[in-house]
């Protein structure tokens, strides 16, 4: 190559590569600050060592906003996801407390699954809430589809009750099956203080006082 | 009966079942927990009540990880026994302080660091009574320090002494 001469290369030479050099540099600079739509220019011939930097480097660029624009995509896909995620929370929230009224003065709240710290803050709120905005006399907690009673279920269940009854309301425990009356004994929670009936209608039976007291009862 | 610190019996070797390790950050991953271990002991061929019990076992471990060691992990892995035959693992890892007195903490209305004032009950959640249930619903367990943190363990066999 001519230029391979070392310290023979002429003035004009030296400073069409500084000149190069500072095209480059400001080109990655932009490419720093996430701007990848220029590209270096060069008209020099391939077998030039330039010539192969410069191209080397446009490749590069290609590349990096190739993969730029896919994290971009993968971003947003992931952002639209717990978006979703946090919408589907705030639902289950809201259809994990459905308080209704089964009855004049009565409301009714099943329980299905798991009953954890927020869930329970949650329902103890809402069902607190309707008692003194519905004026209700009483409150049915029904567990039916409570699967596993561990101390801290059933301690919410005590709390719940109690705060229902400071509100000068009756609150009782209803669709306790005879396997979760067995591990709760079992266990060694005393649920004394919250009065149980074997079933919804049972409850209501007693708490209308339209039937005969339920054998349950504490 | 349970005593504070059990023999520890080795896992099942060659099983179909391998353990199931769940991580315990949050208050949602109880009920990760409890259907994990429900799954498995109906596996091993628990019957329905042990399974339910072996789920508040390993629920009550999960609630006090969340509650003194923020986060940390459940394993649930078969075990089997030369004496007393085949049975369920529940290991609970987490980063809290060891305990001051297990056997004490293990008694209804205390917690790791001793007994609980019954007016404490109403600013804390549960009522001190958790291990107490774990010992009651399970045939062995006991603890070690860890670094960096505690192991608890209990197990339940299948043909129940």
């Amino acid at each position: 190559m001519e230029d391979n001469e070392g310290a023979g290369l002429s003035e004009e030479k030296i400073s069409e590569v500084y000149d190069k050099i500072a095209d480059i540099l400001i080109l990655l600079a932009d490419v720093a600050s996430g701007d990848f739509s220029k590209r270096l220019k060069f008209d020099l011939p391939e077998t030039h060592p330039l010539a192969a930097l410069c191209s080397g480097i446009n490749e590069m660029i290609d590349a990096l906003s190739g993969e730029q624009e896919r994290s971009a995509e993968y971003r947003r896909e992931l952002e639209d996801k717990l978006a979703t995620i946090e919408r589907q929370q705030a639902a289950i929230r809201e259809l994990s407390t459905p308080i209704m009224e089964v009855w004049d003065g009565i409301l009714c709240l099943p329980i299905v699954g798991i009953m954890d710290t927020g869930r329970s803050a949650d329902m103890t709120d809402a069902l607190l809430r309707a008692v003194v905005s519905t004026r209700a006399r009483g409150a049915i907690i029904d567990i039916t589809g409570i699967e596993v009673m561990d101390t801290g279920t059933a301690d919410h269940f005590i709390r719940m009750a109690k705060a229902v009854r400071l509100l000068g309301a009756e609150c009782v425990l209803t669709g306790m099956n005879p396997q979760i009356a067995q591990t709760v004994v079992h266990m060694g929670v005393d649920m004394e203080g919250v009065t149980t009936h074997r079933s919804l209608r049972d409850a209501l039976q007693v708490m209308t006082g339209k039937g005969r007291p339920s054998v349950a009862r504490r | 009966m349970a005593s504070p610190r059990g023999r520890e019996p080795r896992s099942a070797r060659g099983g179909p079942r391998p353990g199931v390790v769940c991580r315990v950050a949050h208050d949602g991953d109880t009920f990760a927990v409890q259907q994990a271990a429900l799954k498995l002991a109906a596996e091993l061929g628990f019957a329905r009540r042990c399974a339910v019990e072996i789920a508040i076992v390993a629920s009550e471990l999960t609630s006090n990880i969340l509650k003194y060691g923020a986060s940390g992990s459940v394993a649930l892995d078969p075990v089997d026994d030369t004496r007393r035959g085949p049975g369920l693992r529940i290991t609970a890892r987490d980063q809290g302080p060891p305990f001051v007195d297990f056997e004490r903490a293990l008694r209804d209305g205390c917690d790791a660091a001793g007994r609980l004032e019954p007016s404490a009950f109403a600013g804390r959640r549960g009522i001190g009574s958790g291990l107490g249930a774990v010992r009651r619903f399970s045939d062995d367990l006991g603890w070690s320090p860890e670094p960096g943190g505690k192991r608890v363990w209990a197990v339940r066999y299948r043909g129940r002494p």
